[in-house]
Protein backbone atom coordinates (compact mmCIF):
# COMPACT_ATOMS: atom_id res chain seq x y z
CA UNK A 1 0.00 0.00 0.00
CA UNK A 2 1.25 3.92 -0.64
CA UNK A 3 2.80 5.16 2.33
CA UNK A 4 0.80 8.33 1.82
CA UNK A 5 -2.42 6.11 2.31
CA UNK A 6 -1.01 4.86 5.39
CA UNK A 7 0.04 7.59 6.74
CA UNK A 8 -3.35 9.15 5.91
CA UNK A 9 -4.69 6.96 8.11
CA UNK A 10 -2.14 6.87 10.90
CA UNK A 11 -2.26 10.80 10.97
CA UNK A 12 -6.40 10.31 11.30
CA UNK A 13 -5.92 7.48 13.75
CA UNK A 14 -3.82 9.56 15.94
CA UNK A 15 -6.37 12.94 16.02
CA UNK A 16 -8.93 10.50 17.38
CA UNK A 17 -7.08 8.91 19.85
CA UNK A 18 -5.24 11.76 21.23
CA UNK A 19 -9.22 13.92 21.14
CA UNK A 20 -10.69 11.04 22.86
CA UNK A 21 -7.55 11.02 25.68
CA UNK A 22 -8.35 14.65 26.57
CA UNK A 23 -11.60 13.52 28.12
CA UNK A 24 -9.65 11.39 30.52
CA UNK A 25 -6.77 13.44 31.46
CA UNK A 26 -6.05 10.32 33.98
CA UNK A 27 -5.51 8.39 31.69
CA UNK A 28 -3.81 10.57 29.24
CA UNK A 29 -1.66 11.11 32.41
CA UNK A 30 -0.75 7.54 32.90
CA UNK A 31 0.39 7.34 29.10
CA UNK A 32 2.66 10.18 29.01
CA UNK A 33 4.04 8.97 32.03
CA UNK A 34 5.38 6.14 29.62
CA UNK A 35 6.83 8.40 27.34
CA UNK A 36 9.73 8.76 25.14
CA UNK A 37 9.05 5.00 25.04
CA UNK A 38 7.87 3.18 22.09
CA UNK A 39 5.92 0.32 21.73
CA UNK A 40 5.68 -1.82 18.60
CA UNK A 41 2.79 -3.39 17.61
CA UNK A 42 2.73 -6.22 15.01
CA UNK A 43 -0.33 -8.09 13.92
CA UNK A 44 0.28 -11.20 12.18
CA UNK A 45 -2.95 -11.26 10.15
CA UNK A 46 -3.14 -9.34 8.51
CA UNK A 47 0.27 -7.80 8.47
CA UNK A 48 0.61 -4.76 10.28
CA UNK A 49 2.83 -2.91 12.35
CA UNK A 50 2.57 0.04 14.35
CA UNK A 51 4.60 2.13 16.81
CA UNK A 52 2.88 3.95 19.24
CA UNK A 53 5.38 6.95 20.93
CA UNK A 54 4.14 7.89 24.33
CA UNK A 55 4.65 11.60 25.58
CA UNK A 56 1.86 14.14 26.21
CA UNK A 57 0.18 13.20 22.91
CA UNK A 58 -0.01 9.36 20.97
CA UNK A 59 2.17 9.69 18.30
CA UNK A 60 1.51 6.49 15.65
CA UNK A 61 4.00 5.47 12.85
CA UNK A 62 4.81 3.09 10.37
CA UNK A 63 8.55 2.80 10.77
CA UNK A 64 11.02 3.06 13.30
CA UNK A 65 14.84 3.45 12.81
CA UNK A 66 15.84 2.50 16.65
CA UNK A 67 14.85 -0.52 18.08
CA UNK A 68 10.97 0.23 19.86
CA UNK A 69 11.48 -0.57 23.85
CA UNK A 70 8.76 -2.74 23.17
CA UNK A 71 6.91 -5.10 20.88
CA UNK A 72 3.61 -7.12 21.01
CA UNK A 73 2.68 -9.58 18.35
CA UNK A 74 0.17 -11.74 17.76
CA UNK A 75 -3.25 -12.16 15.93
CA UNK A 76 -5.74 -9.61 15.06
CA UNK A 77 -7.84 -11.93 17.18
CA UNK A 78 -6.06 -11.46 20.40
CA UNK A 79 -5.45 -8.23 20.31
CA UNK A 80 -9.48 -7.09 19.97
CA UNK A 81 -9.82 -10.25 22.68
CA UNK A 82 -7.30 -7.97 24.71
CA UNK A 83 -9.52 -4.16 23.84
CA UNK A 84 -12.28 -6.00 25.20
CA UNK A 85 -11.58 -7.91 28.11
CA UNK A 86 -12.20 -5.62 31.13
CA UNK A 87 -9.02 -6.55 32.94
CA UNK A 88 -6.15 -5.82 30.37
CA UNK A 89 -3.41 -6.80 32.53
CA UNK A 90 -4.56 -10.02 33.39
CA UNK A 91 -5.52 -10.73 30.05
CA UNK A 92 -2.51 -9.79 28.55
CA UNK A 93 -0.68 -12.09 30.75
CA UNK A 94 -3.33 -15.02 29.32
CA UNK A 95 -3.50 -14.44 25.73
CA UNK A 96 -1.62 -15.39 22.51
CA UNK A 97 -0.16 -11.81 22.36
CA UNK A 98 3.88 -12.15 22.63
CA UNK A 99 5.51 -9.53 24.76
CA UNK A 100 9.20 -8.70 23.90
CA UNK A 101 11.29 -6.16 24.96
CA UNK A 102 10.23 -4.26 27.99
CA UNK A 103 7.25 -5.68 29.40
CA UNK A 104 7.11 -2.79 32.39
CA UNK A 105 6.00 -0.63 29.06
CA UNK A 106 3.29 -3.21 28.04
CA UNK A 107 2.15 -4.07 31.53
CA UNK A 108 1.75 0.04 32.01
CA UNK A 109 -0.26 -0.05 28.77
CA UNK A 110 -2.24 -2.21 30.21
CA UNK A 111 -2.40 -0.32 33.24
CA UNK A 112 -3.75 2.64 31.90
CA UNK A 113 -6.25 1.07 29.49
CA UNK A 114 -7.80 -0.64 32.58
CA UNK A 115 -9.08 2.68 33.60
CA UNK A 116 -9.98 4.04 30.85
CA UNK A 117 -12.85 6.35 31.03
CA UNK A 118 -13.61 8.69 28.32
CA UNK A 119 -16.31 11.32 29.52
CA UNK A 120 -18.18 11.42 26.42
CA UNK A 121 -21.13 14.13 27.57
CA UNK A 122 -18.04 16.65 28.21
CA UNK A 123 -16.77 15.91 24.33
CA UNK A 124 -20.32 16.25 23.14
CA UNK A 125 -21.40 19.59 25.61
CA UNK A 126 -18.22 21.25 23.28
CA UNK A 127 -20.40 20.99 20.27
CA UNK A 128 -24.14 21.35 22.07
CA UNK A 129 -24.15 23.15 25.04
CA UNK A 130 -23.91 21.33 28.59
CA UNK A 131 -27.89 20.70 29.13
CA UNK A 132 -28.12 19.53 25.73
CA UNK A 133 -25.35 17.12 26.32
CA UNK A 134 -27.01 16.37 29.55
CA UNK A 135 -29.69 15.11 27.74
CA UNK A 136 -28.42 13.23 25.00
CA UNK A 137 -25.88 11.74 27.48
CA UNK A 138 -29.14 10.15 29.22
CA UNK A 139 -30.19 9.18 26.22
CA UNK A 140 -27.53 7.39 25.06
CA UNK A 141 -26.73 6.03 28.64
CA UNK A 142 -30.19 4.05 28.29
CA UNK A 143 -29.73 2.70 24.91
CA UNK A 144 -26.54 1.24 26.22
CA UNK A 145 -28.36 -0.32 29.23
CA UNK A 146 -31.06 -1.59 26.91
CA UNK A 147 -28.81 -2.89 24.26
CA UNK A 148 -27.11 -5.11 26.84
CA UNK A 149 -29.82 -6.31 28.69
CA UNK A 150 -31.25 -7.38 25.09
CA UNK A 151 -27.94 -8.96 23.98
CA UNK A 152 -28.13 -10.78 27.14
CA UNK A 153 -31.65 -11.69 26.93
CA UNK A 154 -31.45 -12.85 22.72
CA UNK A 155 -28.58 -14.81 23.82
CA UNK A 156 -29.88 -16.58 26.43
CA UNK A 157 -33.21 -17.37 24.67
CA UNK A 158 -31.51 -18.55 21.65
CA UNK A 159 -29.72 -20.79 23.94
CA UNK A 160 -32.93 -22.21 25.37
CA UNK A 161 -34.10 -22.26 22.26
CA UNK A 162 -31.93 -24.63 20.45
CA UNK A 163 -31.61 -26.87 24.05
CA UNK A 164 -35.40 -26.76 24.40
CA UNK A 165 -37.24 -26.71 21.63
CA UNK A 166 -35.82 -27.68 19.13
CA UNK A 167 -33.62 -30.22 21.28
CA UNK A 168 -30.38 -29.61 18.59
CA UNK A 169 -28.03 -29.41 22.00
CA UNK A 170 -28.21 -31.15 25.31
CA UNK A 171 -28.05 -29.57 28.99
CA UNK A 172 -25.66 -28.42 30.33
CA UNK A 173 -25.52 -31.02 33.24
CA UNK A 174 -26.84 -33.83 30.72
CA UNK A 175 -23.90 -32.95 28.92
CA UNK A 176 -21.61 -32.88 31.83
CA UNK A 177 -22.97 -36.10 32.91
CA UNK A 178 -22.69 -37.80 29.52
CA UNK A 179 -19.09 -36.87 29.25
CA UNK A 180 -18.44 -37.97 32.49
CA UNK A 181 -19.55 -41.24 31.88
CA UNK A 182 -17.53 -41.16 28.70
CA UNK A 183 -14.83 -40.48 30.87
CA UNK A 184 -15.50 -43.46 32.91
CA UNK A 185 -15.44 -45.73 29.95
CA UNK A 186 -12.22 -44.49 28.86
CA UNK A 187 -10.54 -45.18 32.39
CA UNK A 188 -12.47 -48.76 32.61
CA UNK A 189 -10.86 -49.48 29.09
CA UNK A 190 -7.75 -48.58 30.09
CA UNK A 191 -7.70 -50.58 33.26
CA UNK A 192 -8.88 -53.58 30.85
CA UNK A 193 -6.52 -53.37 28.29
CA UNK A 194 -3.68 -53.33 31.24
CA UNK A 195 -5.09 -56.29 32.89
CA UNK A 196 -4.88 -58.51 29.14
CA UNK A 197 -1.55 -57.48 29.13
CA UNK A 198 -0.68 -58.33 33.12
CA UNK A 199 -2.54 -61.71 31.72
CA UNK A 200 -0.71 -62.11 28.75
CA UNK A 201 2.79 -61.69 30.00
CA UNK A 202 1.74 -64.85 32.68
CA UNK A 203 0.37 -66.64 30.13
CA UNK A 204 3.67 -66.52 28.24
CA UNK A 205 5.82 -66.77 31.43
CA UNK A 206 4.10 -69.70 32.11
CA UNK A 207 5.12 -71.85 29.00
CA UNK A 208 7.77 -74.34 29.01
CA UNK B 1 37.92 32.50 -24.03
CA UNK B 2 36.49 29.87 -21.54
CA UNK B 3 33.00 29.12 -22.21
CA UNK B 4 30.19 30.21 -19.50
CA UNK B 5 28.76 27.34 -17.27
CA UNK B 6 25.23 26.98 -18.08
CA UNK B 7 22.87 25.20 -16.03
CA UNK B 8 18.39 24.61 -16.00
CA UNK B 9 16.00 26.89 -14.48
CA UNK B 10 12.89 24.70 -15.39
CA UNK B 11 12.63 24.02 -19.15
CA UNK B 12 15.31 27.47 -19.22
CA UNK B 13 18.38 26.90 -19.61
CA UNK B 14 20.79 29.68 -17.94
CA UNK B 15 24.20 30.61 -16.95
CA UNK B 16 25.24 29.19 -13.15
CA UNK B 17 25.54 32.31 -11.35
CA UNK B 18 22.07 33.59 -12.62
CA UNK B 19 20.01 30.32 -11.06
CA UNK B 20 20.28 31.25 -7.63
CA UNK B 21 18.78 34.84 -8.15
CA UNK B 22 15.90 33.46 -10.66
CA UNK B 23 15.37 31.51 -7.99
CA UNK B 24 15.17 34.02 -5.21
CA UNK B 25 12.73 35.77 -7.18
CA UNK B 26 10.42 33.18 -7.39
CA UNK B 27 10.71 32.59 -3.63
CA UNK B 28 10.33 36.23 -2.65
CA UNK B 29 7.25 36.33 -4.68
CA UNK B 30 5.48 32.74 -3.36
CA UNK B 31 6.62 33.97 0.50
CA UNK B 32 3.70 35.21 2.25
CA UNK B 33 1.19 32.43 0.43
CA UNK B 34 3.42 29.50 0.67
CA UNK B 35 2.36 27.21 3.09
CA UNK B 36 -1.46 28.07 2.01
CA UNK B 37 -0.36 27.43 -1.63
CA UNK B 38 1.21 23.97 -0.70
CA UNK B 39 -1.69 22.76 0.79
CA UNK B 40 -4.26 23.76 -1.95
CA UNK B 41 -1.55 22.31 -4.47
CA UNK B 42 -0.91 19.48 -2.61
CA UNK B 43 -4.39 19.06 -1.31
CA UNK B 44 -2.81 19.42 1.76
CA UNK B 45 -0.74 15.56 0.81
CA UNK B 46 3.01 17.75 1.67
CA UNK B 47 2.03 17.23 5.13
CA UNK B 48 2.04 13.40 4.94
CA UNK B 49 5.26 13.24 3.32
CA UNK B 50 6.97 15.79 5.55
CA UNK B 51 5.29 13.28 8.45
CA UNK B 52 6.46 10.14 6.31
CA UNK B 53 10.38 11.89 6.47
CA UNK B 54 10.08 12.56 10.27
CA UNK B 55 9.76 8.85 10.64
CA UNK B 56 12.98 8.48 9.00
CA UNK B 57 15.07 10.76 11.23
CA UNK B 58 15.99 8.72 14.16
CA UNK B 59 16.17 12.25 15.99
CA UNK B 60 16.18 11.64 20.08
CA UNK B 61 16.10 13.88 22.75
CA UNK B 62 19.37 15.91 22.38
CA UNK B 63 20.24 15.84 19.01
CA UNK B 64 21.54 18.81 17.11
CA UNK B 65 18.95 18.89 13.22
CA UNK B 66 19.90 21.60 10.59
CA UNK B 67 16.61 21.91 8.34
CA UNK B 68 18.33 23.34 5.17
CA UNK B 69 15.67 25.35 2.51
CA UNK B 70 13.17 24.56 5.54
CA UNK B 71 10.77 27.69 4.38
CA UNK B 72 8.08 28.09 6.96
CA UNK B 73 9.45 25.72 9.43
CA UNK B 74 7.09 22.51 8.83
CA UNK B 75 9.48 19.80 9.69
CA UNK B 76 11.64 22.37 12.31
CA UNK B 77 8.51 22.37 14.67
CA UNK B 78 8.43 18.77 14.39
CA UNK B 79 12.08 18.34 15.35
CA UNK B 80 11.74 21.16 17.93
CA UNK B 81 9.60 18.62 19.98
CA UNK B 82 11.36 15.75 19.43
CA UNK B 83 15.10 17.12 19.86
CA UNK B 84 13.36 18.77 23.43
CA UNK B 85 14.83 22.02 25.31
CA UNK B 86 18.52 20.02 25.43
CA UNK B 87 18.58 19.84 21.46
CA UNK B 88 19.02 22.31 18.70
CA UNK B 89 17.08 22.67 15.85
CA UNK B 90 18.89 25.09 13.37
CA UNK B 91 16.01 26.59 10.36
CA UNK B 92 18.29 27.41 7.25
CA UNK B 93 17.43 28.85 3.91
CA UNK B 94 18.73 30.90 1.76
CA UNK B 95 15.54 33.00 0.92
CA UNK B 96 15.24 35.96 3.33
CA UNK B 97 11.49 36.21 2.56
CA UNK B 98 11.06 32.46 3.57
CA UNK B 99 13.40 32.81 6.67
CA UNK B 100 11.16 35.62 8.06
CA UNK B 101 7.73 34.68 7.97
CA UNK B 102 8.90 30.68 8.67
CA UNK B 103 10.35 32.49 12.15
CA UNK B 104 7.34 34.12 12.66
CA UNK B 105 5.31 31.06 12.48
CA UNK B 106 7.82 29.40 14.64
CA UNK B 107 7.42 32.39 17.17
CA UNK B 108 3.22 32.40 16.57
CA UNK B 109 3.20 28.96 17.23
CA UNK B 110 5.24 29.27 20.58
CA UNK B 111 8.18 27.36 19.63
CA UNK B 112 11.58 29.53 20.59
CA UNK B 113 14.47 28.36 22.82
CA UNK B 114 15.38 25.33 21.21
CA UNK B 115 15.49 27.27 17.66
CA UNK B 116 18.02 29.34 15.45
CA UNK B 117 17.22 31.02 12.43
CA UNK B 118 20.12 30.89 9.74
CA UNK B 119 19.97 32.14 6.41
CA UNK B 120 22.25 30.19 4.53
CA UNK B 121 23.07 28.72 1.05
CA UNK B 122 22.94 24.96 0.82
CA UNK B 123 26.41 25.18 -1.52
CA UNK B 124 28.65 26.49 1.22
CA UNK B 125 27.05 26.27 4.96
CA UNK B 126 28.94 27.78 7.53
CA UNK B 127 28.64 25.29 9.65
CA UNK B 128 31.44 24.00 11.08
CA UNK B 129 31.76 19.91 10.30
CA UNK B 130 30.76 17.10 11.87
CA UNK B 131 28.10 19.30 13.83
CA UNK B 132 24.68 17.88 13.55
CA UNK B 133 23.16 14.55 13.98
CA UNK B 134 20.51 15.15 11.35
CA UNK B 135 19.96 17.34 8.06
CA UNK B 136 16.37 17.27 5.92
CA UNK B 137 15.85 19.33 3.14
CA UNK B 138 11.93 19.27 1.99
CA UNK B 139 11.87 20.17 -1.24
CA UNK B 140 14.91 22.48 -1.48
CA UNK B 141 17.34 20.28 -3.61
CA UNK B 142 15.88 20.75 -7.78
CA UNK B 143 16.13 24.31 -6.81
CA UNK B 144 19.72 24.54 -6.09
CA UNK B 145 22.57 25.13 -8.62
CA UNK B 146 25.05 23.05 -7.93
CA UNK B 147 23.42 19.52 -6.29
CA UNK B 148 26.67 17.87 -6.10
CA UNK B 149 28.41 20.41 -4.07
CA UNK B 150 25.32 21.01 -2.40
CA UNK B 151 25.46 17.21 -1.13
CA UNK B 152 29.38 17.32 -0.27
CA UNK B 153 27.95 20.32 2.25
CA UNK B 154 25.40 18.12 3.94
CA UNK B 155 28.29 15.30 4.44
CA UNK B 156 30.86 17.70 5.91
CA UNK B 157 28.12 19.30 8.80
CA UNK B 158 26.91 15.90 9.84
CA UNK B 159 28.46 13.99 12.38
CA UNK B 160 29.76 10.23 11.43
CA UNK B 161 26.83 8.73 11.98
CA UNK B 162 24.16 11.03 11.29
CA UNK B 163 21.53 10.82 8.32
CA UNK B 164 20.66 12.79 5.38
CA UNK B 165 17.07 12.89 4.51
CA UNK B 166 16.18 14.59 1.33
CA UNK B 167 12.24 14.75 0.91
CA UNK B 168 11.75 16.12 -3.23
CA UNK B 169 9.71 15.61 -6.24
CA UNK B 170 10.28 12.37 -8.38
CA UNK B 171 9.50 10.57 -11.54
CA UNK B 172 6.22 8.29 -11.32
CA UNK B 173 6.35 5.24 -13.44
CA UNK B 174 2.24 4.82 -13.61
CA UNK B 175 2.18 6.31 -16.84
CA UNK B 176 -1.91 6.98 -15.98
CA UNK B 177 -0.79 8.82 -12.88
CA UNK B 178 1.91 10.54 -15.48
CA UNK B 179 -0.29 11.59 -17.59
CA UNK B 180 -2.76 13.23 -14.61
CA UNK B 181 0.24 14.69 -12.89
CA UNK B 182 1.31 16.70 -16.05
CA UNK B 183 -2.05 18.32 -16.70
CA UNK B 184 -2.29 19.19 -13.22
CA UNK B 185 0.88 20.64 -12.74
CA UNK B 186 1.31 22.30 -16.28
CA UNK B 187 -2.44 23.54 -16.49
CA UNK B 188 -3.81 23.90 -13.05
CA UNK B 189 -0.75 24.59 -11.11
CA UNK B 190 0.10 28.22 -12.95
CA UNK B 191 -3.83 29.03 -13.10
CA UNK B 192 -3.65 28.53 -8.87
CA UNK B 193 -0.42 30.59 -8.58
CA UNK B 194 -2.23 33.61 -11.00
CA UNK B 195 -5.68 33.43 -8.96
CA UNK B 196 -3.96 33.11 -5.24
CA UNK B 197 -0.15 35.10 -5.50
CA UNK B 198 -1.31 36.59 -9.07
CA UNK B 199 2.09 35.08 -10.05
CA UNK B 200 1.76 32.55 -12.93
CA UNK B 201 4.94 32.01 -13.73
CA UNK B 202 6.37 30.95 -10.10
CA UNK B 203 4.01 28.53 -10.33
CA UNK B 204 5.08 27.25 -13.96
CA UNK B 205 9.06 27.28 -13.04
CA UNK B 206 7.65 25.17 -10.09
CA UNK B 207 6.36 22.36 -12.33
CA UNK B 208 9.30 22.79 -14.97
CA UNK B 209 11.92 22.19 -12.35
CA UNK B 210 9.93 19.09 -11.22
CA UNK B 211 10.74 17.70 -14.64
CA UNK B 212 13.82 18.83 -14.71
CA UNK B 213 15.08 17.21 -10.77
CA UNK B 214 17.09 13.99 -11.46
CA UNK B 215 14.99 10.83 -10.76
CA UNK B 216 15.28 8.42 -8.11
CA UNK B 217 17.91 6.18 -9.13
CA UNK B 218 19.89 9.13 -10.74
CA UNK B 219 20.11 11.38 -6.81
CA UNK B 220 20.63 7.68 -5.21
CA UNK B 221 23.93 7.23 -6.86
CA UNK B 222 24.92 11.37 -6.54
CA UNK B 223 23.89 11.01 -2.64
CA UNK B 224 26.77 7.77 -3.02
CA UNK B 225 29.19 9.70 -4.97
CA UNK B 226 29.14 12.53 -2.67
CA UNK B 227 30.38 10.07 0.27
CA UNK B 228 27.37 8.48 1.91
CA UNK B 229 26.53 5.21 2.87
CA UNK B 230 23.37 2.93 3.25
CA UNK B 231 21.47 4.98 0.51
CA UNK B 232 17.93 4.28 -0.48
CA UNK B 233 14.33 6.02 -1.27
CA UNK B 234 10.88 5.52 -0.59
CA UNK B 235 8.41 6.41 -3.47
CA UNK B 236 5.64 8.18 -1.94
CA UNK B 237 2.40 8.59 -3.81
CA UNK B 238 3.47 6.59 -6.54
CA UNK B 239 6.76 7.99 -7.20
CA UNK B 240 5.44 12.15 -7.47
CA UNK B 241 7.71 12.69 -4.46
CA UNK B 242 10.44 10.36 -3.10
CA UNK B 243 12.49 10.63 0.37
CA UNK B 244 16.30 10.02 0.01
CA UNK B 245 17.92 8.85 2.97
CA UNK B 246 21.45 8.41 2.97
CA UNK B 247 23.92 7.40 6.50
CA UNK B 248 27.72 9.61 6.90
CA UNK B 249 30.14 7.31 7.18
Amino acid sequence: MDQTLIQAALVSAEGIINQALRYDPATSQKLAALGPKVLAIEIEQPALRIYVRFGETLSLMSNLEDEPHAKLSGELKAFINLATHKDKHAALMKSDIQIQGSSQLAMGLADAMDDLDIDFEAMISELTGPVVAHVIGNNLRKLGGWFKNTTTKVKQDSVEYVRDELKLAPHKLEGESQFTAIHKLKLDGERLEARINRLATKLNQAKP
Amino acid sequence: MSEQKTTHFGYQTVAEEEKQGKVAEVFHSVAAKYDLMNDLMSFGVHRLWKRFTMEFTGARKGDTVLDIAGGTGDLTMKFADLVGPEGKVVLADINDSMLKVGRDRLLDKGYSGNIECVQANAECLPFEDNSFNVVTMAFGLRNVTNKDKALAEFNRVLKPGGRLLVLEFSKTNNPLLKKAYDLYSFSALPFMGKLITNDSESYRYLAESIRMHPGQEELKTMFEEAGFANCDYHNLTGGIVALHKGIKP
